[in-house]
């Protein structure tokens, strides 16, 4: 087993090291977590019935304040059965990692070690809050999380890191009844940065600066930055409204495709000058 | 087994094209069983390229040495765009057209 054991039951966080074939067979490890927390939970919810009913009958018999328990106690239960439970846990980051890795995989070699660190729970940090401007009755947050760390040397020798982070817009209001309303709207950012073998690539910089629309995004991905130098490519795209897992696989395939797209190029430069190495 | 022994000559790979390492192509995906020629440039699995796109550089493409990459997609930012995601990015978001603060049926 290529991963933390005890911090994937503990803080629901996938990290290790390993082949990516390795670590794709231990991604089933989420999936099994994730049936033993539904279990737990599914136990608990049967506990709160049992409980309902034993201090029904009680009550019924005794009266008093036990009606009061036969109401509290079984809430209380329900709530530590949601909590126990494994609703949050992320399945889509974890599907997200096995594609990255499933790719990644058919140019890494058997050797090629990865060392991932995925989040299935989301851990936000707040980056601002404030009324919405132009409804002062809407409260609005911004959330930062940090889930997906990847990085892996390719058997070209390039080193590929990679990371996802979530920016979460959460506004609350409460309503005529007094109820709260909360809804979020999320954006993700992909970064990846290749640092390539220049003596095998050459300056890809030049190759990048060659070479027209390197990058075919689709949907609504936006690239935010590219960068080139003589040791590495470096990139930067946003996906907003909530991106599905696929839309998300597809423009991190993109961004790469794109970048090897220029590494090529840059390869065959190289050959065609006779600097081959 | 591959002729001559060792192993298969032929380029597979994803992002950039490397010796295939299998001693023989029986059962291999990549080439599917020897009936595939050049596995690396066959690949109809990159999203964004039809054919050998992927492997083929046309002049069109690569003609302006001067001219800086431009960033292809439905949403596309254009080069220099902001680096940071923080502000700048959540000002985007607020911005955008939410039904939200009147939408008193959402639970």
């Amino acid at each position: 087993m290529a991963i933390d054991q005890q911090k994937l039951q503990n803080e629901y966080t996938f990290t290790g090291r390993g082949t990516a074939a390795e670590l794709v067979a231990d991604l089933d490890q989420v999936a099994l977590l994730a049936k033993k927390l539904k279990g737990r939970a599914t136990l608990i919810r049967w506990i709160a019935l049992a409980v309902f009913l034993m201090l029904l009958a009680s009550a019924m018999l005794f009266g008093g304040f036990l009606i009061a328990l036969a109401i509290f106690v079984p809430i209380v239960l329900l709530i530590c059965s949601f909590f126990a439970g494994g609703s949050s846990i992320l399945h889509d980051r974890a599907e997200f990692l096995r594609l990255i890795l499933n790719m990644l995989q058919q140019d890494a070699g058997t050797r090629g070690r990865f060392e991932v660190l995925l989040r299935l729970r989301a851990k936000p940090e707040t980056i601002s809050e404030g009324p919405v401007p132009n409804n002062q009755s809407v409260k609005q947050k911004f959330l930062r999380d940090s889930w997906l760390s990847l990085s892996a040397r390719l058997s070209d020798g390039t080193v590929i890191s990679e990371s996802c982070t979530d920016l979460i817009r959460r506004r609350t209001r409460k309503n005529a009844r007094g109820k709260t309303k909360t809804k979020d709207k999320r954006t993700c950012l992909l970064r990846v940065q290749l640092n390539y073998d220049s003596g095998r690539y050459g300056d890809a910089a030049s190759a990048a600066a060659a070479l027209k629309n390197p990058f075919r995004l689709a949907g609504l991905a936006q690239m935010k930055e590219f960068r080139s130098t003589d040791q590495g490519l470096a990139m930067k795209t946003i996906l907003k409204n909530n991106p599905t897992v696929a839309a998300t696989h597809s423009a991190n395939q993109a961004m790469l495709l794109g970048a090897y797209r220029i590494l090529n190029l840059a390869r065959q430069r190289v050959t065609a000058t006779g600097g081959t190495k | 087994m591959i002729p001559g022994g060792g192993q298969c000559p032929k380029r597979i790979g994803y992002l950039f094209p490397h010796p295939c390492e299998r001693l023989t192509p029986a059962g291999c995906p990549d080439c599917d069983s020897g009936r595939v020629g050049d596995p690396y440039r066959s690949r109809s699995d990159r999203p964004g390229y039809e054919g050998d796109d992927f492997d083929n550089y046309t002049s069109d493409e690569t003609g302006d040495a001067s001219s800086p990459p431009v960033f292809g997609g439905g949403d596309s930012g254009g080069g220099g765009a902001s680096v940071d995601f923080t502000e700048a990015d959540g000002a985007s978001l607020v911005n955008t057209d939410d039904a939200f603060e009147d939408d008193l049926s959402a639970s």
